[in-house]
């Protein structure tokens, strides 16, 4: 029992090993290049930000930051699909403390003039949709937590939810007759802080509806249970019930 | 040695750690917690390398890869959270079931 416990993790350890090596060797090998940033920043003038993470972001490789949003809405109804509709969810277990309510309308306010901040920063120093969206989200999941009564629901709700894709999408679309998401140069400072605005609206609410983990509005979507269940189901929970 | 160094060496070690987690341990939630070490050490090998080249600044582009890369894995992990949930009030139902048969 012992030896085999032994064989086992000593074979885990030369394994890991080996991939460790191989791993530095390769980056250890990699050459001394400079990269794209020369690349870059030849093209900074054209990009309508500062900042050369958003320029790549949001300019140059805005088709990879498209399909993040993309992916980003797809995990939601990914999860809205996994989530479970017939279980009793207790919304708030324990009535939130005073310091947690006082804590939360201090840090609420100041989360979200936070996340202002850094939309509007982005352009020329670190920040962005993606840093101010998860602000937002962080409000959102500290009012939940506090008990505050969950309000978006509906077609509203899927509206915000997918704004950071359709405006995206959009002012792509609008850029023809060149190509997708080509901005001519003296637009493409403020054609970036649209889309920023609208992703930071659709990531806040899709990261928090992510920790929220289920439909918000299940319950008005989905048939009473009497008709909804079949006879095995009713069968299978009245045994739960049982045990 | 360089902070450079010591960076990349950090980085691969959280990615070979996280890594043998995954392989060697039967939880879930540490499987999902492993892949996200792992991550990790990932995207500070890249931040590492965008720097390494000392130009006026660090290389945009790997940047804007990691924080795509970071959204991606939030994302990822999510879902994953949810499956694990699944599984687990799947599996107990299953119990469930056993227990009412015997």
């Amino acid at each position: 029992m012992t030896g085999k416990f032994i064989a086992k993790n000593f074979a885990l350890l030369i394994i890991a090993g080996s991939v460790f090596a191989v791993l530095a060797w390769s980056v250890w090998s990699l050459p001394q290049s400079t990269g794209l940033t020369f690349t870059v920043q030849a093209q900074m003038e054209r990009s309508g930000v500062t900042n050369p993470v958003t320029a790549v972001l949001l300019n140059f490789r805005a088709y990879d930051t498209l399909l993040e949003v993309g992916v980003l809405l797809l995990a939601l109804l990914a999860v809205w699909a996994f989530a479970p509709i017939d279980d009793n969810y207790d919304e708030a277990v324990t009535p939130p403390a005073t310091a947690q309510k006082a804590l939360t309308a201090f840090l609420v306010p100041v989360l979200l003039v936070v996340a202002a901040y850094l939309l509007w920063v982005g352009a020329s120093k670190p920040g962005g949709a993606f840093q101010a969206g998860a602000l937002l989200s962080g409000a959102a999941v500290l009012l939940a937590l506090t008990g505050v009564p969950y309000q978006a629901t509906g077609i509203g709700l899927r509206l915000l939810l997918s704004i950071g894709l359709l405006m995206f999408i959009s002012v792509g679309l609008a850029m023809f007759p060149s190509a997708f998401l080509q901005y001519p140069g003296d637009w493409a400072g403020v054609l970036i802080l649209v889309i920023e605005t609208a992703a930071m609206i659709s990531i806040g609410v899709t990261l928090a509806l992510l920790f929220y983990g289920r439909v918000p509005d299940s319950q008005l979507s989905v048939p009473p249970k009497q008709d909804h269940y079949t006879d095995t189901d009713k069968l299978q929970s009245d045994a739960r019930d049982i045990s | 040695m360089s902070a450079e160094h010591l960076y990349l060496l950090t980085g691969m070690a959280l990615f070979v750690m996280g890594g043998v987690y995954v392989v060697s341990n039967p939880q879930l939630l540490g499987k999902i917690l492993a892949i996200n070490v792992a991550g990790s050490g990932v995207f500070m090998v890249l931040i590492t390398i965008a720097y390494r080249a000392r130009a006026e600044y660090p290389d945009p582009v790997p940047q804007a890869m990691v924080l795509t890369g970071i959204v991606v894995a939030v994302s990822a992990t999510a879902v994953a959270l949810a499956l694990a949930v699944r599984v687990r009030n799947a599996s107990s139902d299953n119990d469930t079931d056993k227990t009412t048969e015997e």
